[in-house]
C-alpha cells in the first residue's frame, strides 16, 4: 500500500507503574482494541508484564515498555488500551485487582496518563465474604468490557487505584487527510496524492 | 463535502460531597445541521463505590464523530448523575453540561453540578423521606437555555471528563479552532 494512501500513527512509551490501596503486588494484562479500518503495523497488541512488588512503601513498578504503530484512513477506531491488573493475596491466590482503559493519545507529543481503575462489586454481601474467602473475587468474563460503551448500567463497581502510563504519539501524513490534531499546524494541502 | 469533528473522551467519575457511590446517564445534543457518524448519543455508566476514601471512578470512554457543514449546534453533553441512598433508593445527585471541546487537543473539562431544589421546606422533606427528590422531567433541560429562571438550585459537585478533540478539513470552510493557523484556502472541494 502507498504510503499516501493511508496515516501512520507511532506509539511508543511504558506501563510505567500502578498504586492500588492496600495492594502490594500486582500484574497487569494489557490489550489494545482498535476500528476495523485500522491495520496493525508493529508491536503486540495483547501481553503481561511482571509481578511487580513495592519498595518501602513505594507504588508497584512495572516499567513495561509498549510499541505499537498503525495505519488507517480514518480516525474512527482510534487504538484503545484496556488493562486488567491482577495480584496475589495474603494465601498466594491471583485476584482481580482492578480493570481501566484509555484512548492512546490522538496527537503528537509525549503524554502522562493515569488511568483510573474500578472492578467489579459482587451482587451480594454473602457473594462479597465467599469470594473474598475463596479468592474468586467478582471479575468481567469478557477482558474488552472495560472499554466499551454499552451495557455499562449493568455493573457495579467500586474504585480501585490507577495505573500510570506514559506514552509518546508521533504522526505521518495526517494533515494530508485534513486532520488537524493540535500539535501542529496544517501545510497547505493538495490532497492525497 | 463536510467537516468532521470527533471526541474521545474518557469520563472519569463524580466528586460529589456526601455521595458515596453514583452512576450517570449521559445524552449528546446537537444542531439540526450536525449528522453523527459514530458513537453512541445516549448511554448509562456503571454504579461506581467509592474505595478505601477514594474517589468514584467511572473511566467511561466514549468515542464520538460528527460531521457539519456549520458550526452552530456544537454537540453538547449532558450527564444526569443519580445514586443509591442510605435505603437503598435510586435518587437524583446532580445534572450538568458542556460542550464538547471545538478545538483540537487535549482537555480536561470540569463539569459542575446542579439539582433543583424544592418548592417548600415540606416537600424537601417528604421528598427526603420517601426518596423521590425534585428531578427534572426532561433530561435535556439542564443543556437549554430559555426556561432557566424557573428553577431553583442547589449546587451538587462535579463530573470530571478527559476529552480529546480530532478536528478534520475545518480550515476547507474558514473555521480557525484555535489550534492551529488556517492556511491558504481553496474553498471547500
Amino acid at each position: 500500500m502507498d504510503s499516501a494512501d493511508c496515516f501512520t500513527v507511532y506509539f511508543t512509551g511504558q506501563l510505567s507503574s500502578v498504586k492500588i490501596p492496600g495492594c502490594k503486588n500486582a500484574y497487569c494484562r494489557y490489550q489494545v482494541l482498535h476500528g476495523e479500518d485500522w491495520e496493525r503495523l508493529q508491536g503486540a497488541e495483547h501481553g503481561l508484564t511482571q509481578l511487580a512488588r513495592g519498595g518501602r512503601k513505594q507504588e508497584l513498578v512495572w516499567n513495561f515498555p509498549l510499541e505499537l504503530a498503525y495505519r488507517s484512513t480514518n480516525a474512527h477506531g482510534w487504538p484503545q488500551l484496556i488493562v486488567s491488573v491482577y495480584g496475589f493475596d495474603g494465601w498466594g491466590r491471583d485476584v482481580i485487582r482492578g480493570y481501566g482503559s484509555a484512548y492512546l493519545p490522538t496527537f503528537s507529543g509525549r503524554h502522562k496518563v493515569k488511568m483510573h481503575l474500578f472492578r467489579p462489586q459482587s451482587a451480594t454481601t454473602a457473594q462479597a465474604f465467599t469470594g473474598w474467602l475463596w479468592g474468586m473475587q467478582a471479575e468481567y468474563a469478557d477482558g474488552a468490557y472495560p472499554g466499551c460503551t454499552e451495557g455499562r448500567e449493568l455493573t457495579r463497581t467500586i474504585s480501585a487505584g490507577q495505573v500510570n502510563v506514559e506514552m509518546t504519539t508521533m504522526t505521518k501524513d495526517m494533515e494530508l487527510y485534513g486532520y488537524s490534531d493540535g500539535a501542529q499546524p496544517v501545510s497547505t494541502r493538495n490532497g492525497p496524492a
